[in-house]
């Protein structure tokens, strides 16, 4: 006997349709499938404790970790990138967890991105459209009755219905492998930091990060340590103090998850900053070292670093290009419309050009840094 | 990816990922990994934890290791039968390669 659940949007929370997976269990109702049009499908048992996992994946596994078959896991049903997975044993016994991929935080990620933009721009669309009506006509602004508001009504529930519950629903999957998005500073270190600490700024270092690495270990060096670093990365908080030989290592990760966090925290390095959004995330390092001992590193091999490097440039130039590009494209005609028609020049063009000299100056001093790292690795190579 | 692309890709394999799959005879956490390089290689090699990440990141994608999390939700690092098999062309290479040294390096002393 088979049973058949409609349950719309249950890729928006898929912890929250796991709980009921495991509910509709308890009610003897096993998973047997979905289909694409989110209709479950369940077979008839006996009511059982299940444990059930949802997980995206681009390449689905060969076989689960061999560790998790044993701890009783085993995969319901797969189509395209979903798995659902399932374990009997009552929950407390599970000794095993599986990972959800990072694909899932960027998927419901990118939906929600998509219908938050619609949300805003359509918001401020219809009410910048009134505003205007209001102000330039005389006439007062009449709304036709229509049938077909009940399509543009039941438009915006769903937008911004689907724009809330990914928002909650990404909140609590970001959090899921705990990242601690903020350094907790202690009680005493709150006191000095009022006292004896001074704060010093540093902007757009992202582009030069080898630039303030040197700086943070010359302020150690000369006897300023660093307390903390400000939620932004900007705002650096030093105390007078002895001198100390400090490694510190800025990092650049397109995606990092608990398992990053993990790795270098066991390896012995403290975490100053970190701070990322969906395709990006800094992180800042640090570690003490005794004189006579080898500096620590991060990266074992000059290539790592490099490609890092190589990574971060491209980043940046993908993300600012479009926009010289597009403000070139903008100045170009205006300066050909002034020429040729003698069109009256525009004030906003030149904000337009200080804008194309800035992002044009991010992409260049990101790989002028990439330029840095190869020339110092040549040097120590020959 | 398939078996011969993934021979393709990572053979000759740096010492680095050598080594990173070689320890991994038995599950361990990403940490885990550095120490027992560590202390297989009589302290010559230490791995830097960005390094290490990255190549299992790597690898991960590429199916030649699967992760899950343990009771302390840590994660762990496993190898699968497509890593096993990889690791076992790599062996044979070496052999090849210890092989052909053993053979001729005597033609080198003078």
């Amino acid at each position: 006997m088979t049973k058949k659940v409609f349950r719309p949007f249950w890729s928006y929370d898929v912890q929250e349709t796991e709980e009921w997976l495991s509910s509709m269990a308890a009610k003897g109702y096993y998973l047997q499938k979905f289909t694409k049009t989110s209709f479950f499908v369940f077979t008839k048992g006996e009511p059982k404790c299940i444990t059930y996992f949802i997980n995206y994946e681009k390449t689905p596994r060969e076989a689960l970790p061999s560790a998790m078959q044993n701890d009783g896991w085993a995969r319901v049903f797969g189509r395209g990138k979903w798995q659902v997975f399932s374990n009997k044993k009552p929950k407390e016994e599970i000794r095993t967890n599986p990972l959800r991929d990072n694909l899932l935080t960027t998927r419901n990620g990118t939906i929600m991105y998509i219908f938050g933009y619609f949300a805003v721009t359509n918001f401020v669309l219809f009410f910048v459209s009134i505003y205007i009506q209001l102000l330039f006509s005389n006439q007062p602004v009449t709304i036709e009755p229509s049938p077909m508001w009940s399509v543009t009504l039941i438009f915006y529930t769903w937008v911004y219905y689907s724009f809330i519950k990914l928002y909650r629903a990404n909140k609590k999957l970001g959090q899921e492998p705990h990242i601690s998005d903020t350094y907790t500073y202690s009680p005493e270190e709150k006191l000095t930091l009022h006292g004896k600490a001074f704060k010093k700024i540093k902007l757009g270092w992202m582009y030069a990060p080898d630039k303030l690495e040197k700086w943070l270990e010359q302020m150690e060096g000369q006897g300023y340590n660093l307390l903390r670093i400000g939620w932004s990365g900007t705002a650096y908080y030093f105390i007078k103090g002895k001198p100390r030989r400090v490694k510190y290592c800025t990092d650049f990760q397109n995606k990092a998850d608990e398992s990053y966090f993990d790795i270098h925290s066991d390896a012995g390095w403290k975490l100053l900053f970190t701070r990322g959004s969906f395709f990006e995330r800094w992180s800042i390092w640090s570690r003490e070292y005794a004189e006579g001992q080898e500096e620590p590193q991060l990266y074992s091999s000059n290539s790592d670093l490099l490609q890092s490097a190589r990574r971060i440039a491209f980043t940046y130039s993908l993300l600012f290009f479009p926009l010289v590009f597009i403000y070139g494209i903008a100045i170009w005609q205006h300066i050909y419309s002034v020429l040729n028609y003698g069109a009256p020049f525009q004030f906003s063009m030149l904000l337009f050009g200080i804008s194309i000299i800035i992002f044009g100056s991010l992409i260049m001093q990101a790989w002028l840094y990439y330029r840095r790292l190869k020339n110092r690795f040549m040097k120590n190579a020959n | 990816m398939s078996l011969d692309k993934v021979i393709k890709a990572y053979l000759p394999m740096t010492e680095t990922a050598f080594y990173i799959l070689l320890s991994l005879t038995e599950p361990r956490h990403g940490y885990g990994i550095i120490k027992h390089v560590a202390e297989i290689t009589r302290e010559r090699i230490h791995l830097g934890s960005g390094t290490v990440y990255g190549t299992l990141t790597k690898m991960q994608k590429n199916g030649i290791i699967t992760v899950y999390a343990d009771e302390r939700r840590k994660t762990v690092y496993e190898i699968t039968d497509t890593g096993k098999k990889l690791i076992a062309a790599e062996i044979n290479r070496l052999r090849e390669l210890h092989q052909n040294a053993e053979r001729y390096e005597g033609e080198f002393h003078d």
